[in-house]
């Protein structure tokens, strides 16, 4: 594809070409079917509208033919970029030993040399003696170590302890009696210790051994848990991410306390030497997920990550896509309820927010007050969402086409109203619209880097002048303004910032589409819109999965059914178990209510079952599911349910 | 091979939008949107076009109604501003070259997309309208919702008088002066589209509304008597009623058509019995005299509580057609203050209702078919299945069978609610 340029090139973008590798994943689940249609038709089939999965580990085998096959072209960059980072890395190899020596001089002159430390003021070596003879010193990085406890703990054990008998080594005696830190290991590799100290753990060396003991010491400065600034809720809860990653695991671990919330370090950058935690709960996500996440992560040659931000760029399926393909939350009740549905969750060192993935695009444009309000206003909240995102999208592009080719669709008082108010407008309307769409853009963007200080000066400029002036200066027509302002306002209600950025940059293709032809256009617009978002997948999900790749409503997509109704969790990311509560989520409904004193009570209660129990002969048939006939009202409920999931099934 | 094609229908696609796009982009000020097309009969050419448009002026509208300045005949006439709006009269061989022939005098394209009414000359209708009819029907921009009406008098004369009296927008005036139809049924509301079904149509034929000028001169002047006159069945033609006001122009009654041609006129009080017989009677107050009391009303407020049932038959080769009719009152007032809501006497009442209305729904019929000869009923439809096919239903005629049909009326009125009061009783000390 990029080997052609210009126009072929171009329309190479817009062509459909079979890719060549094919993304997929192993899903235990369609194995049996697979294997059972290839036997009848020989072929490829396709599962439910999902391509073909393939095992993971056949995709490595073709990654690594794949490799071989574009060496050519990746070792020129090689020669560049990558080659330099094995210099880097033999040039450590060749000054610094591999390994820790036993000798401390040579260990002392080792981490002085690693660190810089002639001009690197940053790392502190402090030298002492343990037990009034051997020779030791500790090492760490000015203000990422706690002093205290590196005083308290570490230094003030070791300094009074009088009677080191002689042994071949006594660090193995000194972690095992002396040390008070909580978290302390062994190293022995040069690398690995540089990284303990990088990270703001004290290394500790003494004379005679061929490893040093890393203390945890860890103690920067940190912001502290605060509100979300992006994501807030009116009910629900009021915790946001910070900078830490170790408080952010923290925080989302103590939301699902599960044994099974596996928390995976992993290094990305590599001049930088950034950590990234990768959760997922084992067991119940699709295995091939977290296989997919890692084998990407892992993949990673660049120098620099600073965060969530780069690195969601860095992983992402498709680049050129409009709709973001990973969900970026800073809210960890958030994150948990993903976790909980079999996703994975991706942590930064860095930014205070998570990657969810994979999503689709109803995940979108969901927010966590959905899930603590009622069912009724949760689904309101989502329709006005979904309406938001049509508006933000289309209103303006829609107002071009009715002006310049449908005219006769606008009521006559509103087309007079239009005329009389464009009357003195110099501009057609398609200058008018961007003129103004220009000027919102303007105040937005000038809104978020407007010092703190003098930001009000934003909202007089924002309304007085564009709203106002412009208006009396006969530059745009009034009508305009209230289309300017409601797709503003429909963009602030998207509640994901890079779908709101998506709607923003359509919404401009829509404007031209529209004042070139009409609904023409924009209906096309629309279909190539719907198409290329078919075609997005996040991690190997696509995009729009249960509106395009057809499956089971997790009854939580765009209307939320009352929560006992949803029973199962989103089909689309294949989670190892589907269910979420039992068909019966709410047992007390099948009890009886708690006795009452009275004792007529129990009469009745019988009179009532027989009664139902009738009916239910009589009537539908109840699956054998629960026990039949253990409740009165219970029984009616379990019908609802049945017929609910029938409808789900059409 | 796919990716050529594909690659063909970009490029297609492509050149298609950018030769053609835009081309059929007008900015909503660049036309001027007529809502009102008038068609008199001309002087030297076929046909007079008039059209109103509203101007785009910021104090468009105005109070007081225009100021009328009638210039002189000739090719074209002026352009006179009645309320925020312009009013430009053409003589032309037809209505399409009219609305070119505008363009010579108007600044900006005429569009006839927000057209509300098409106002046709008695003189034109009667000589027939075929012609005119035409073009309409088939230029685009002609809506087929566009309410149709008859005015005495030259249509240039009535649409001068077109003002908005009570807000600033003309065309919300004219929407809802036949929205009025609905509530009072005096006048017919009827679509350009329901006129040119029943022209072409073998068992109906058209009629439309019909409107006119009222010079205030109708409201008789003179001595108060001591004792006024109770004058009850009054129906009025267009510039007839006896009124003073702002707006001058009305709708009253609904003119008849035969084929193309204009045959004659229903007065406002026939409108209503004629809109019962086709079911688009909404409501309406009649006054019903009191038996009791002959000097006194009771203000009923009828409406249709079922589509009227019409069936057709021959009976000894002659058609024969039951009209049924079913209708729901509520009683307005009951001036003499009897106690009519009583349940024995209610049921007089329901009787005298139902005697007026089938007295008047007959007369209406009898004069339609008498004078008229037309049957605007759409009676014919009743009939046509008699017939195994079209042919032998248009060699039928229906048109000329429809003066010979007998008539079977029954209306059957059922008072439901008497308003606040439930018992009359008398004042006393009277």
């Amino acid at each position: 594809m990029a080997k052609k340029r210009g126009i072929p090139g171009l329309f190479s973008l817009l062509t459909y070409k079979k890719p060549k590798e094919e993304e997929s994943f192993y899903i235990p689940e369609t194995e049996e079917e697979k294997r059972q249609a290839r036997k009848i038709r020989g072929v490829e089939h396709k599962v439910r509208g999902i391509i073909k999965p393939t095992p993971v580990s056949m995709i490595k085998k073709v990654k690594t033919k794949e490799q071989s096959k574009g060496k050519n072209k990746e070792t020129a960059r090689e020669d560049q970029s990558g080659e330099k980072y094995q210099v880097v890395n033999k040039d450590d190899g060749n000054i610094l030993a591999e390994e820790i020596s036993r000798d401390i001089d040579e260990n002392m002159e080792l981490v002085k040399k690693a660190f810089n430390a002639e001009k690197n003021k940053d790392i502190i070596i402090r030298e002492f003696t343990v037990g009034g003879r051997l020779r030791a010193f500790i090492s760490y990085i000015d203000g990422m170590a706690d002093r205290i406890t590196i005083n308290d703990f570490i230094i003030k054990p070791l300094m009074i302890k009088k009677e080191f008998q002689e042994e071949d080594c006594s660090l193995d005696r000194i972690l095992r009696e002396v040390l008070e830190t909580n978290q302390a290991t062994k190293i022995s590799e040069t690398g690995e210790m540089i990284y303990e100290i990088l990270v703001g753990n004290t290394c500790l060396f003494v004379e005679g051994c061929d490893y040093c003991v890393s203390s945890e010491t860890k103690g920067y400065e940190r912001r502290a848990v605060s509100t979300p600034q992006t994501e807030g809720v009116v009910r629900g809860s009021q915790e946001a991410f910070t900078e830490n990653m170790r408080t952010n695991v923290t925080l989302v671990r103590r939301i699902v306390k599960n044994k099974d919330l596996s928390t995976e370090f992993l290094k990305i950058g590599a001049r930088n030497q950034n950590q990234c935690a990768v959760m997922y709960i084992d067991g119940l996500i699709n295995p091939a997920i977290v296989e997919e996440i890692k084998r990407r992560i892992k993949g990673l040659k660049t120098d620099f990550i600073a965060g969530s931000g780069m690195l969601e760029q860095f992983i992402e399926e498709n680049t050129w896509s409009i709709v973001p393909t990973i969900l970026s939350t800073e809210r960890p009740d958030r994150t948990a309820s993903h976790l909980i549905e079999g996703k994975a969750a991706i942590i930064a060192d860095g930014t205070p927010f998570a990657l969810i993935v994979p999503v689709s695009i109803a995940t979108m444009l969901h927010t966590p007050e959905d899930t603590t309000l009622r069912w009724q206003y949760g689904t309101l909240l989502r329709i006005i969402r979904i309406f938001a995102l049509f508006i933000a999208t289309f209103i303006p592009g829609l107002y071009v086409a009715l002006t310049n080719f449908h005219r006769e669709m606008i009521p006559t008082d509103l087309l007079i109203a239009i005329a009389k108010a464009r009357e003195n407008v110099p501009f057609p309307t398609i200058i008018e619209v961007l003129l103004m769409e220009v000027s919102f853009e303007l105040i937005r963007e000038a809104g978020i880097r407007i010092p703190g200080i003098i930001g009000n000066t934003i909202g007089i400029i924002g309304a007085l002048i564009l709203g106002q002036a412009a208006v009396q200066a006969n530059l745009v027509s009034p009508v305009l303004i209230i289309i300017v302002a409601i797709t503003g306002l429909g963009n602030f209600a998207v509640p994901d910032f890079s779908v709101a950025f998506a709607a923003r940059i359509s919404r401009l293709a829509f404007i031209i589409l529209g004042a070139f032809l009409g609904f023409y256009g924009i209906s096309l617009g629309i279909v190539v819109g719907a198409v290329m978002l078919a075609c997005t997948k996040s991690f190997g999900v696509p995009m729009l999965t249960y509106f395009a790749p057809k499956v089971s409503n997790s009854n939580d997509l765009v209307i939320r059914r009352p929560i006992w109704m949803q029973e199962f969790r989103p089909e689309n990311v294949n989670p190892l178990d589907v269910t979420r509560q039992s068909k019966v989520s709410r047992k007390w409904v099948e009890e009886a209510p708690a006795p009452a004193e009275d004792s007529d009570e129990e009469e009745q209660e019988g009179k009532r079952e027989s009664k139902t129990e009738g009916e239910e002969t009589g009537g539908k048939e109840i699956k054998g599911r629960e026990k039949k006939g253990s409740g009165k009202s219970g029984e009616g409920i379990e019908d609802e349910e049945d017929e609910e999931d029938d409808d789900d099934q059409e | 091979m796919v990716k050529r094609i594909s690659l063909l229908i970009i490029v297609c696609l492509f050149i298609g939008s950018v030769s053609t796009a835009c081309y059929d982009a007008v900015e909503v000020d660049d036309e001027v949107y007529a809502l009102v097309l008038g068609l008199d009969k001309g002087i030297t050419n076929k046909i007079r076009v008039t059209i109103q448009y509203p101007t785009y002026k910021n104090s468009g509208g105005g109070s007081g109604g225009g100021q009328d300045k009638k210039a002189g005949g000739g090719g074209m006439e002026g352009s006179n501003e009645a309320a925020g709006t312009n009013i430009h009269t053409i003589e032309a061989p037809s209505i399409l070259e009219a609305l070119d022939m505008y363009g010579m005098a108007v600044s900006r394209r005429v569009s006839l997309m927000h057209m509300k009414n098409l106002i046709l000359s008695e003189d034109l209708v009667k000589e027939g309208i075929q012609p005119f009819l035409a073009p309409l029907a088939r230029f685009r921009q002609a809506r087929r919702v566009v309410n149709i009406a008859v005015v005495k008098g030259p249509a240039q004369d009535y649409i001068q008088n077109n003002t908005s009296n009570i807000g600033e927008s003309l065309s919300k005036a004219m929407e809802l002066m036949s929205v009025q139809a609905d509530n009072t049924s005096f006048f017919p509301r009827v679509t350009f589209y329901n006129f040119y079904t029943a022209l072409l149509s073998t068992y109906e034929q058209g009629f439309t509304a019909y409107s006119g000028i009222n010079d205030f001169k109708q409201l008789p002047e003179g001595e108060q008597k001591t004792e006024s006159p109770l004058n009850l069945d009054n129906g009025y033609e267009p510039g007839r009623i006896p009124r003073s006001g702002v707006a001058k122009r009305e709708f009253a009654g609904t003119a008849v058509f035969k084929g193309d041609k204009m045959v004659g006129t229903l007065n406002s009080e026939e409108t209503r019995y004629f809109l019962m017989i086709t079911g688009k009677f909404k409501r309406g107050i009649i006054d019903i005299q009191d038996e009791e009391l002959p000097e006194y009303v009771i203000p009923m407020d009828f409406r249709l509580s079922r589509k009227p049932v019409i069936k057709g038959y021959f009976k000894k080769g002659r058609p024969v057609v039951s009209v049924s009719l079913e209708l729901e009152a509520d009683i307005g007032s009951i001036q003499s203050r009897i106690d009519y809501e009583d349940r024995n006497k209610i049921e007089k009442l329901n009787d005298d209702a139902e005697k007026y209305i089938q007295e008047r729904v007959t007369q209406v019929i009898g004069k339609v078919q008498n004078q008229y000869k037309s049957d605007i009923f759409g009676f014919g439809q009743q009939f046509a299945g008699y017939f195994s096919n079209i042919g032998e239903w248009e060699k039928f005629n229906w048109n000329s069978h429809f003066q010979e049909a007998g008539v079977n009326v029954k209306a059957n009125v059922n008072i439901r609610r008497t308003g606040l009061m439930w018992k009359s009783s008398r004042v006393t000390d009277k």
